[in-house]
Formats: structure tokens, sequence, C-alpha cells
């Protein structure tokens, strides 16, 4: 209908000096344009337009905000993952250098370069990836990643305590070294530990967040399609044309924007699926087995050091060689685990030498260079996981990018897809409208 | 430093010498034993007789090699070396010398003697490094042979283990920061003691109540914690006390003794045989210069050697 036919208001009438003049009824009010506007057919046939192309443009907006949600998703499980991997490295690199630190004393004295280098090495890498993991923490963590910097200073300075009295000659030295041992196990690693776990649990509220938009995006559609529908049936009663084309055109837009979506949507949660069971677990296996490794190393020098009341430290390198074997184990490929064994089988014969007496002999195997002593099969075991677990890094962060990288267009193109569609809807009605004028 | 403490330590070996008869195990309160430890009470009210008083030696040693069938010595022969436990931590007496990697000490020297003369070779020796309150487990249970660990000899002891005659005389004192004022424990009002976890010092420092008492499994983490303030005072031997004083030059020993602590080598209650045996090689030790020698070895910076402890026998097992 023209928009211009409106009902104008008469020019304002003067008294009426010759009352034969008739009476010009008053201007309508809105509510009477509006009841106006909504009677009769054409009124039924505006409202339907309407509706339709609401819908659609709704369609678009949330179509278009289920598909960001899909990709923010993926993003915080991304981000996330890889705080993750650089919060194991601090936790593998401080048992790495509790492990050196403690080897060394088993040697004695002066300790050997070899040793200081890879406990000064460890620090310093578990004190970088600890500045940058607690640059991209949120929440509670940066105040837990405070005190495990606190922890880690305190360990240093009871370290290099230890290792002035042992310069000295005192035994007070072994104390400290002790001490420091405790400090790290009982405050600084089970902090650590906390926050990989509510990191863990951000990285499945990520993925849970992705998944439930798919549903979004499918309950938008199916309503838009449905009010086309039902718009096509009201033209059908009040006009009896069978079908309009451009609503038929506005469903065939809503139709084919929901299904690139769908598609879209569908490859990148498969794919984030696939890194979540692929290098995600591997990376998580791994780290896990390299931090249990390097403890059950640490072990072993303090049973050796302990000399006979050494069992408590036994036990405890039982059971981290054991975590550390089921991780491997449980990996689809079982990355590093000969490596390990073969480490494990030497410190099989570390023990027997020192249950048959041989203490000095069995010092020498666990300190020595050896190739075939325990810090050679040890070095050996974490080159190979050490490199397996960068390559399933880097894997884990590019492929879930990649998995991202078409939901951006499609956010757009589902945007423009709902105005077109609202533009058709209205399109159509506008051709039926025309009619009444 | 040590000037008085000369004095002291020769004072109570020639106090000890004299009067080796009388019970030593009398202190202030002999009543009811701590509760601030789990081991069973170390000293209290028993009556044995003249806790030093050990089982009558051999009559002459056998030669290395050579010994009586039957015997735990022959068992200990036919291993190839003798099982002991030590301290690897308590200086002067069974501690590892970071620079050889080797356990050494005054105890380490009089198990060293009963090796030679069970083997002709003083190195024949398996160490296991024990902490104080698992020195009379390892007796009973068989994972040692002896226990040579500044260990006292007292009445309550020799109802699980058997010990050999004294050979060395050392006396409970407590040790403080250099700077402190006090000269014994009635003036540490409100101040922290650490001791071992399962020694008599711990317990005959529980009868003080103006003190409060921090146990420790080593007392060497002792150390360690008053190095940093923790704890302001520590208790136990003078010979360990001096061990700490000579690593730290902030320390410094005082008082009088509480307690004298008479040590002997624990051996297992089913080996009376060893027990004599011991006492045996004690008896050589004492009598061929070989105590003075390593009482100069160890403890020389205290002054000349005095006598050796006389022993004491008439036990039966």
């Amino acid at each position: 209908m023209s928009s211009t036919t409106t009902a104008t208001a008469a020019p304002p009438v003067p008294p009426a000096t010759t009352p034969s003049t008739p009476a010009v009824p008053p201007a309508p009010s809105l509510r009477q344009r509006l009841r106006a506007g909504v009677a009769g057919t054409p009124g039924t046939l505006r409202v339907t337009g309407v509706t339709v192309a609401v819908f659609a443009i709704l369609f678009g907006i949330l179509g278009s905000y289920a598909v960001g949600e899909r990709s923010a998703g993926i993003e915080q499980a991304r981000d996330e993952a890889a705080q993750i991997v650089r919060l194991q490295e601090v936790r593998t690199n401080l048992v790495a250098a509790d492990a050196a630190a403690t080897n060394a004393f088993l040697v004695g004295g002066l300790e050997p370069t070899a040793a200081r280098e890879s406990y000064e090495d460890g620090i310093e890498t578990a004190s970088r990836t600890l500045a940058a993991a607690a640059a991209e923490s949120d929440g509670s963590d940066p105040e837990a990643l405070a005190e495990v910097n606190q922890g880690i200073a305190t360990y240093t300075g009871l370290v290099e305590a230890a290792r002035a009295n042992n310069r000295q000659g005192f035994p007070v030295g072994v104390a400290y070294l002790k001490q420091a041992s405790t400090l790290l196990r009982d405050e600084a690693l089970p902090r650590l530990r906390d926050v990989t776990a509510a990191s863990a649990g951000r990285v499945d509220d990520g993925y849970d967040r992705s998944e439930s938009s798919g549903a979004l995006l499918l309950g938008t559609a199916c309503l838009t399609i449905l009010a086309a529908l039902c718009a096509q049936a009201v033209l059908f009663v009040r006009t009896r044309r069978v079908f309009s084309i451009p609503l038929t055109a506005a469903i065939g837009v809503v139709v084919l924007a929901s299904f690139l979506a769908a598609a879209g949507m569908a490859y990148a949660q498969s794919k984030a699926s696939d890194v979540r069971n692929g290098p995600y677990a591997q990376a998580l296996g791994l780290s896990q087995a390299r931090i249990d490794g390097f403890d059950a190393k640490s072990a072993e020098s303090l049973t050796l050091i302990s000399r006979g009341s050494g069992e408590v430290f036994e036990t405890r390198f039982v059971e981290k060689a054991e975590a550390a074997t089921t991780s491997l184990r449980n990996l689809r490929e079982t990355p590093a685990i000969d490596e390990l064994t073969a480490y494990l089988a030497v410190h099989g014969q570390v023990r027997a030498l020192e249950e048959a007496g041989d203490w000095d002999g069995a010092v020498a195997l666990a300190t020595g260079s050896d190739p075939n002593g325990s810090n050679a099969t040890f070095a050996a075991f974490d080159a190979t996981s050490g490199d397996q677990l960068a390559a399933e890094a880097e894997t884990l962060r590019d492929e879930l990018a990649e998995a991202r990288a078409p939901l951006g267009i499609l956010r757009l193109a589902l945007l423009v897809a709902g105005l077109v569609a609202a533009a058709l809807a209205w399109q159509a009605f506008a051709i039926r409208l025309r009619e009444y004028r | 430093m040590n000037r008085p403490l000369t004095a002291l330590l020769g004072l109570l070996l020639v106090a000890g010498a004299a009067c080796s008869s009388s019970d030593p195990t009398e202190f202030p309160d002999a009543t009811e034993t701590t509760t601030t430890t789990a081991a069973p009470a170390q000293t209290g009210e028993v009556d044995c007789g003249n806790p030093v008083a050990s089982y009558e030696p051999l009559p002459a040693l056998p030669r290395p090699g050579a010994m009586p069938a039957g015997s735990k010595m022959a068992e200990i022969v036919e291993r190839g070396r003798l099982v002991v436990g030590v301290s690897a931590d308590t200086k002067l007496f069974g501690a590892r010398n970071p620079f050889t990697g080797r356990i050494e000490g005054f105890d380490i020297d009089i198990l060293r003697e009963v090796s030679r003369d069970l083997f002709g070779d003083p190195d024949r020796i398996e160490y296991r490094v024990i902490t104080y309150a698992d020195r009379l487990p390892a007796l009973e249970e068989g994972r040692v042979d002896l226990v040579a660990h500044t260990m006292t000899i007292n009445c309550v002891r020799w109802e699980r283990i058997a010990f050999s005659s004294e050979y060395f005389h050392a006396g409970q004192k407590i040790l403080v920061r250099s700077d402190s004022t006090a000269t014994s424990i009635e003036e540490m009002d409100g101040e922290r003691v650490c001791a071992a976890e399962g020694s008599t010092n711990i317990e005959n420092i529980a009868a003080y109540d103006n003190v409060t008492t921090v146990g420790q499994v080593d007392l060497t983490d002792c150390l360690v914690l008053f190095q940093q303030g923790a704890v302001d005072a520590i208790t136990g031997d003078d010979t360990v006390l001096a061990g700490f004083a000579a690593q730290d030059p902030y320390a410094k020993v005082i008082g009088e003794n509480f307690t004298e602590e008479p040590y002997g080598i624990g051996v297992s209650r089913e080996h009376p045989e060893l027990v004599r045996f011991v006492n045996a090689v004690l008896e050589r030790v004492r009598s061929d210069g070989t105590w003075q020698e390593i009482y100069g070895r160890w403890l020389g910076d205290l002054g000349p050697a005095p006598a050796p402890p006389p022993p004491v026998y008439g036990r039966q097992p």
C-alpha cells in the first residue's frame, strides 16, 4: 500500500458562520491509525510481513552469535591448553633442578660443573616460564603463582646454604638440602598442581561452551523457517497465491546460510575434538610422566644420601615410576617408554648394589657419566619425551587455530543472510499489499 | 670458646672416672617421662643395678677370621662384612666427609677396631645410617649387628638391648647463641629448645616447664632451625654440641651437665657372646693406646686425651 494515502487532516474549520457547512471529521490519533493499519487483509499481511522480517533478522543476529560462541569456546580451550603446557613446564623444571641438586650432593664436596649447570638451567627456565604464565593468568591464579615464585626464592636460598655448608665440609649441609626438597614438595609444587587443575577445568568449560552453541543456531534456523512457512500459509489463505517467489527465496537463503554455518561449526568442533583426544591428551600425559620421572630421579639420590634410612624415598621412587609408566602407556603411541624402562632397569641395579652392601658402587652408578649409568639413561628419557612434548604442544596450538579459522567469515555471512532474507520476505508482502491500494 | 669447654670436658671425664660406680641416670625430676615423643620411655625408674656394668669380656681375643663356631662373630665373618648402624651427621662422632664421601668419627673408629679384630681389616664394614629413634628397633629387628651412635647406656634400654662396656663419657648440655647471657636452662624462660626425638635428651628437658620443647627427627635439623632463628637453643650431648659449635661460630655450649651420658655400643640381647667379644676389643683399645689415638684424632682440639673410662663388669646375660 502506498504510504502516502493516510487520512489527511482537514484544515481547521473556524466556528461555523453558515450552519449549512458539513462538519469534517477530526485528525485520526496514532492508535486509530494503527488499528486501521492492522484491520482487514492488508493489516494481516502487514503484520505477517513484519513478523517474518523480524524473525529473519533475529536469525542473522543469533546465528552469528552462536558461531561466535563456538569460536570463543575453542579460543578459550586453546589459551588454557597453552597455559597448562607452561605450568607443567615450570613443574618439570623445578623437579629437574631438585634432582640435579640432590645428585650433585651425593657426589659430595665440590659438585660437578654439569650438575650445577643443570640445576641453574632448571631454576632459570622455571622462573621465566612462571613469569609468562603469571602474565597470562586470571582469577585467583596470579596470587597462587606469586606464592610459587616466593617458594622458589626460598628453595634456592636453602640450596645455597646447603652448598655453602657442604663446601666447608659441615654435615649440616644435608639437613638444609632435605629442608629445601621438603619445601618444594609441600608448598610450591602442590600450588602449581592446583593452578594447573583450574586451567584444565577451564579447557573443559571452553569445549562445553563451544558444543552448546550448535543448538542455538539450529533453534533459530528452525523457528525462522517455521515462521516463513506460516507466512506462506497466510498468503495462500488471504490471496489465494499458492506460492510466492520472494518468500521462498527468503526461506532458501535461511536454509543455505544455516547449512553453511552448521557445516563450518561441525568442522571446527570435529577438529577441536580431535585435538582434545589427540595432541592435548598426549601433551598432558607426557608432561605428567616427565614430572613423575624427575621426581623419581631425585628420590633415587635421596635414598642413597639417607643410606640405610631411605625406605621412605624408595617408596616414593616406586610410586612415581609407576605413575610415569602408566601415563605413557595410556597415550596413543607410547613415546619414550623404552627410555623410561631402560632407566628403571638401571635404578634396579643401583638398589641391588646398595642392598648388597656396596654403597660406593651404587653411588658411582647413580652419579657417574657412564653411558649405561643412571644419569645418561635418564637424560635419554628426558630428551625423547621433551622433544615429543614440544611437538605435541605446537600441533595443539596450530590445529586449534585452524579449527577456528572459517568461523570468522561465517559470522559475517550469517548477519548478511539474515538481512537479505528479511528484505526478501518483506518484498513478498509488499507486492501483495500494493494490490490493496 | 674452646677453653671453658675443654675444662668442663676434662673435669667431667675425671669426675666420671672417679665416680663411675654411681648411678648416672639420676636427674632432678625422675618422675613420669615425657609425652612429647612417641618412643617408649628411655629413662625412668627401672632398676638394673649399675647400668654401665656389662658382661665379662672374652678372656682372649680369637684370631681374626677364626671365630668360635656357632657364635655371632662366626656368622659375621662368614657373611664377609660387619653391618653397623651409625649417624652420618654427628660431626666428630659419625659424619659424612663431603670431600671423600666416607663416614668418619670417633664412633666409626671404634667400630673399625671391632672390624680389625674380626677380619684383620678395619674396613669390612657396611654402614647403615639410622635416626636416633631407630637405634633400638634396628638391633631388635636384626637389621644391624652393632650400633655405635652416641648412645647412652641406661637401665630402660637394657630391657630391650645389651650394651658393651662404656667407651666414652659425655654429658648433656645446651647450645645457645653466642650473644646469649643465659648460663643454665633455668635462665631461659620462654625460649624454644630443640632436641632429637627418641633421645634421652628430649626427655630430660621435659621436666623444665619454663622452656618450650621442639622435637626433630635428626638433631642436625635442630641446627638448621637454630641458624634460621626458629629455635633459640639446642640440647644434646656435649660431644655432639661441640660438633655443632665447630660448624657455627655464632653458637656456644653452656651450663653444667644435666646428666652424665656414658656411651656404649649397642648389641642385640640375643648375642651375649658378641657383647663379650666387643668388650674384649675395647679392653685392647684401652690398653694399647688406640683409645688415646682416636680421641686425639677427633677431639684433640679439646686438649690432651684423658684416660679412657674404666670398664665395669659383673652383669649376667
